[in-house]
C-alpha cells in the first residue's frame, strides 16, 4: 500500500488518541475515554500493518500511487475474482438462524452454527480448489 | 469458478485488446440471484431491497401522520403508534439509508476506480445476505404476539429491560439490528480494501472521484462506530436473558452507559448516512455544471474533518441528562459546521460560472443543497445547550433531523438514482416525470416538515400519539399531514416513472450526461468485470479528458500553480489550454464576460 493510505489511518489514530486524552483530562468520564482510546489503538494497528507492507515493498510506489503511471504498467494478474458461489447465501442463512435464536431459544443455535460452520468450510474449500 | 482477472488494456487500439474472460458456470433466474458475487448484482440487490424498506417505513410514517392529523384521534392505538415510530426510525436508519449508500458504493466504487470487482466478492455477497436477513428479522417482529419493539429507535435503557419490554419483539429488534450492523462492518472492510488495493494505474488517491473518497471515509467511520453498537446490543441481550445488570439501575447498573455506547455509535451513524450522499451530490453537481469539482482537496479534507469531529460529539444527544461535559461537546459540535460550510462553498463554487443544466438529477441536487442547509442551521441551533434544553425531544428536533436525513440524504439519493439510472439499466428515466417528481417531492417535503419546527417551539413533544384540541397544534399538524400525503404521492410518481421508463425508455449510450468519471466509459449496463479498456488516468476526470481533449482538466493544487507559471514563462499553449481548462466550453467565457459587463453597467448606473 502506498503512503497516502497509511497516512490516512495514522491521521485517524492520532486524532482519536488526542481527543481521548483531552476528553479524559477534561471530563474524567470512563466510557467515552475507553471508546475513543480503543478507536485510536485500532487505527494504530491498521497503520502499523500498512506501514509494514509499505516498507516490505521498499517504499516503491505502485503504479496506482504514481501520477504518471501507464495502464500497461498495471497489466497482468490483479487477483482472483470468484464467479457464482452458493456459500455466501448458505452462510447468511446460518447467521440469520443464529440471530433468530437470540429471540426464540437456543435450539436455533444448533441449526445455525451447524449451517454456518458447514458453509464456511465450503467457502474455504471452494477457494482452495481453485488456487 | 474462480477466474484470474487481467487488467484491461490502455485505451490505444481498443479493438485489439478486448479482454477475454473465463466464464463461470451460468445460472438463470433465482439461482443466479442467490449465487451471484458480481458487485453490480449485489449493489443492485442492496439498492432494491433498501428502497423496498424505504417504502415500508414511509407507509408507517403516513399512518403516523394520519393519527396526528387531528387532535384526540383514534386511528391507531397507542401501542401500535409506539411500534410504528420505533420501526420507522429503525428501518429508515439501519435498513434504508445506510444500505442504500452501500448499494451505490458496491455498484459504483469499483467502476469509478477502474477495478474489476470488489476486493472480496463472496464476502460482499455474504454482507448482502446478512442485511436481507436483518430486514426479514426486523419486519417479522410485527407478527409476534407482543408486537414489534416499541422503545424508540435509540432504545433507551431501562425501558429495554425485559421487565419493561418483555416478549420476543424486542429480541428480534436486537437480532435484526445486529445483523444489519455486521453487514455494514463487512461492507466497510471490503470497501477500504477495494479502494486501497484495486485502483487502476495512475488513479492515485487524490484523483479518485469525491464519491469514492466519501465512501472510503464512511467505511472508516463504520469500522469505528458499528462494533460499539454490536457490543452494546450484546450487553443488552445479556441483560434481557442472562440476568446481568449492565443497564439496570435497580441493581447498580447504569442506564447512562447505554446512552454513551449508543450515541458513540449513533452520531457517527448520522454521518455514515450523510457523507455518501454528499458524494453523490458532488458528482451530480460537477457533471451538470460541466466543471471539475471546485476545491477538490478542500472537499476531501472537509470530509475527513467532518468524519473525525463526528467521533467526538456523541453526547450532544445527551445534554439534558446532566451527566455530560457540555463545553467539550458544544465546541466540537459547533466546529463541524466549519468543514460543512467549506463543502457548501465548494458546491456553489463548482456551479459558479459553469454551464449549469437543470436536468432532473441536478434539480434534486439543488433541492438537497437547500434542504440540507436548513437542517444544518437548525443543527447549529440545537448544538447550543441553552436552546437544546428548551427544544430537546420536541418536534423541532424531529424537523431538524428530517431536514438533514430526508432533505439531505434522500434528495441526494434521488439525484443519484436519476443520474446513474442510465448506467444501471441502459435507459434514461423520463425527464418530464422526473421533474414532476422533484417538484411534488420538494413541496410535499417542506410542507410536511417545516411546520414541525413551529410545533416544536410551541412545545409539542416527539412520539406523542394524541394531543388535546386546545393545545394550539391542530392547524400545523393538519398542514404537516397533508404535506406527508403529497410527499408519498411524489414517491408513487417516481415508481410510475421507473416502470414506464424501464418498459418504454429510449436506449442510451455509455455516456448520456457527458459524465467525467470512469463509469461513463464502459457500456450501460456495464460488462462483466466492468471494462473493455481503460483510458489513461491523468486527472480526477479521465473520461472528460478523453472526450474533450481541447479542455483538459488542470491538475489541482500546487501543480496547477507550477503549471501556470511554466506556461507563463513558455508563452502558454502547451495543451492545457491556458485559462480555458477550467471553463466548460466556449460559451462560458463569453457568458462570464457578459456578466462582468452587466455588473459594471449597473454599478455605473448607481453612481
Amino acid at each position: 500500500m502506498g503512503k497516502r493510505e497509511w497516512h490516512l489511518a495514522l491521521g485517524a489514530a492520532v486524532f482519536l488518541g488526542a481527543i481521548a486524552v483531552v476528553y479524559w483530562v477534561w471530563s474524567g468520564e470512563w466510557s467515552g475515554t475507553v471508546m475513543l482510546g480503543f478507536g485510536g489503538l485500532a487505527y494504530g494497528l491498521l497503520t502499523l500493518f500498512m506501514l509494514v507492507q509499505w516498507i516490505r515493498r521498499h517504499m516503491v510506489p505502485r503504479p496506482e500511487d504514481r501520477l504518471d503511471a501507464d495502464m500497461k504498467e498495471g497489466e497482468g494478474e490483479i487477483g482472483f475474482f470468484p464467479g457464482n458461489s452458493m456459500w455466501p447465501a448458505a452462510m447468511g442463512v446460518g447467521a440469520v438462524a443464529i440471530a433468530i435464536g437470540l429471540a426464540f431459544g437456543k435450539w436455533f443455535w444448533v441449526i445455525g452454527i451447524a449451517l454456518f460452520v458447514g458453509a464456511v468450510i465450503g467457502f474455504a474449500v471452494e477457494a482452495e480448489s481453485h488456487l | 469458478m474462480t477466474l484470474v482477472q487481467e487488467r484491461p488494456p490502455a485505451f490505444e487500439e481498443p479493438e485489439k485488446h478486448l479482454t477475454e474472460f473465463i466464464p463461470g458456470p451460468k445460472f438463470k433466474g433465482v439461482l443466479s440471484y442467490l449465487t451471484s458475487t458480481d458487485h453490480k448484482q449485489i449493489g443492485m440487490n442492496y439498492m432494491v431491497t433498501s428502497f423496498a424498506m424505504f417504502l415500508i417505513a414511509g407507509a408507517m410514517a403516513v399512518l403516523m401522520r394520519v393519527q396526528l392529523s387531528v387532535p384526540n384521534n383514534n386511528f391507531v392505538s397507542l401501542d401500535v403508534f409506539a411500534q410504528l415510530f420505533t420501526m420507522h426510525g429503525t428501518i429508515m436508519l439501519f435498513l434504508f439509508l445506510g444500505p442504500f449508500a452501500f448499494g451505490t458504493a458496491n455498484y459504483l466504487v469499483p467502476i469509478q476506480i477502474g477495478a474489476p470487482d470488489m476486493a472480496f466478492p463472496r464476502f460482499n455477497a455474504f454482507s448482502y445476505w446478512l442485511f436481507l436477513g436483518g430486514c426479514v428479522t426486523l419486519l417479522s417482529s410485527f407478527l409476534t404476539s407482543s408486537g414489534a419493539a416499541d422503545w424508540g429507535w435509540f432504545a433507551y435503557a431501562p425501558l429495554t429491560e425485559s421487565i419493561h419490554s418483555p416478549g420476543p419483539g424486542g429480541d428480534l429488534w436486537i437480532a435484526g439490528v445486529a445483523l444489519a450492523a455486521f453487514s455494514s462492518m463487512f461492507t466497510g472492510i471490503n470497501l477500504i480494501t477495494t479502494v486501497f488495493c484495486l485502483r487502476a494505474p495512475g488513479m492515485v488517491m487524490f484523483r479518485m472521484p469525491i464519491f469514492v473518497w466519501n465512501q472510503l471515509i464512511t467505511a472508516f467511520l463504520v469500522l469505528l462506530a458499528f462494533p460499539v453498537l454490536t457490543s452494546a446490543l450484546v450487553l443488552l441481550w445479556c441483560d434481557r436473558h442472562l440476568g446481568t445488570h449492565f443497564y439496570d439501575p435497580t441493581h447498580g447498573g447504569q442506564p447512562i452507559l447505554w446512552q454513551n455506547l449508543f450515541w458513540f455509535f449513533g452520531h457517527p451513524e448520522v454521518y455514515i448516512l450523510a457523507l455518501p450522499f454528499f458524494g453523490i451530490a458532488t458528482e451530480v453537481i460537477a457533471t451538470f455544471s460541466r466543471k471539475p469539482v471546485f476545491g477538490y482537496k478542500g472537499m476531501v479534507f472537509a470530509t475527513l474533518s467532518i468524519a473525525g469531529l463526528s467521533m467526538g460529539v456523541w453526547a450532544h444527544h445527551m445534554y439534558t441528562t446532566g451527566a455530560v461535559l457540555l463545553p467539550f461537546f458544544t465546541i466540537l459540535t459547533l466546529l463541524i459546521s466549519v468543514p460543512t460550510g467549506i463543502k457548501f462553498f465548494n458546491w456553489i463554487g463548482t456551479m459558479f460560472r459553469g454551464s449549469v443544466r437543470l436536468e432532473t438529477p441536478m434539480l434534486f441536487a439543488l433541492g438537497f443543497l437547500v434542504c440540507f442547509l436548513i437542517g444544518g442551521f437548525t443543527g447549529i441551533m440545537l448544538a447550543e445547550p441553552p436552546l437544546d434544553f428548551q427544544l430537546h425531544d420536541t418536534y423541532f428536533v424531529v424537523a431538524h433531523f428530517h431536514y438533514v436525513l430526508f432533505g439531505g440524504s434522500v434528495f441526494a439519493a434521488f439525484a443519484g438514482i436519476h443520474y446513474w439510472f442510465p448506467k444501471f439499466f441502459g435507459k434514461k428515466l423520463d425527464e418530464r416525470l422526473g421533474k414532476v417528481t422533484f417538484v411534488i417531492m420538494f413541496i410535499g417535503f417542506n410542507l410536511t416538515f417545516f411546520p414541525q419546527h413551529d410545533l416544536g417551539l410551541r412545545g409539542m413533544q416527539r412520539r406523542i400519539a394524541v394531543y388535546p384540541a386546545n393545545a394550539g397544534w391542530s392547524f400545523l399538524n393538519m398542514l404537516s399531514s397533508i404535506g406527508s400525503f403529497i410527499l408519498a404521492f411524489s414517491v408513487v410518481v417516481f415508481l410510475v416513472n421507473v416502470w414506464v421508463s424501464l418498459r418504454n425508455g429510449k436506449k442510451v449510450g455509455p455516456n448520456p450526461w457527458d459524465g467525467m468519471t470512469l463509469e461513463w466509459i464502459t457500456q450501460s449496463p456495464p460488462l462483466e468485470h466492468n471494462f473493455e479498456f481503460l483510458p489513461p488516468i491523468r486527472s480526477e476526470r479521465p473520461v472528460w479528458d478523453l472526450n474533450h481533449p481541447e479542455h483538459l482538466t488542470l491538475p489541482h493544487g500546487r501543480h496547477a500553480k507550477e503549471l501556470a507559471r511554466a506556461q507563463a514563462l513558455a508563452g502558454g499553449g502547451n495543451g492545457y489550454g491556458g485559462g480555458d481548462g477550467y471553463g466548460a466550453g466556449d460559451g462560458v467565457d463569453g457568458g462570464g464576460d457578459g456578466h462582468g459587463q452587466a455588473e459594471r453597467t449597473s454599478r455605473g448606473g448607481e453612481t
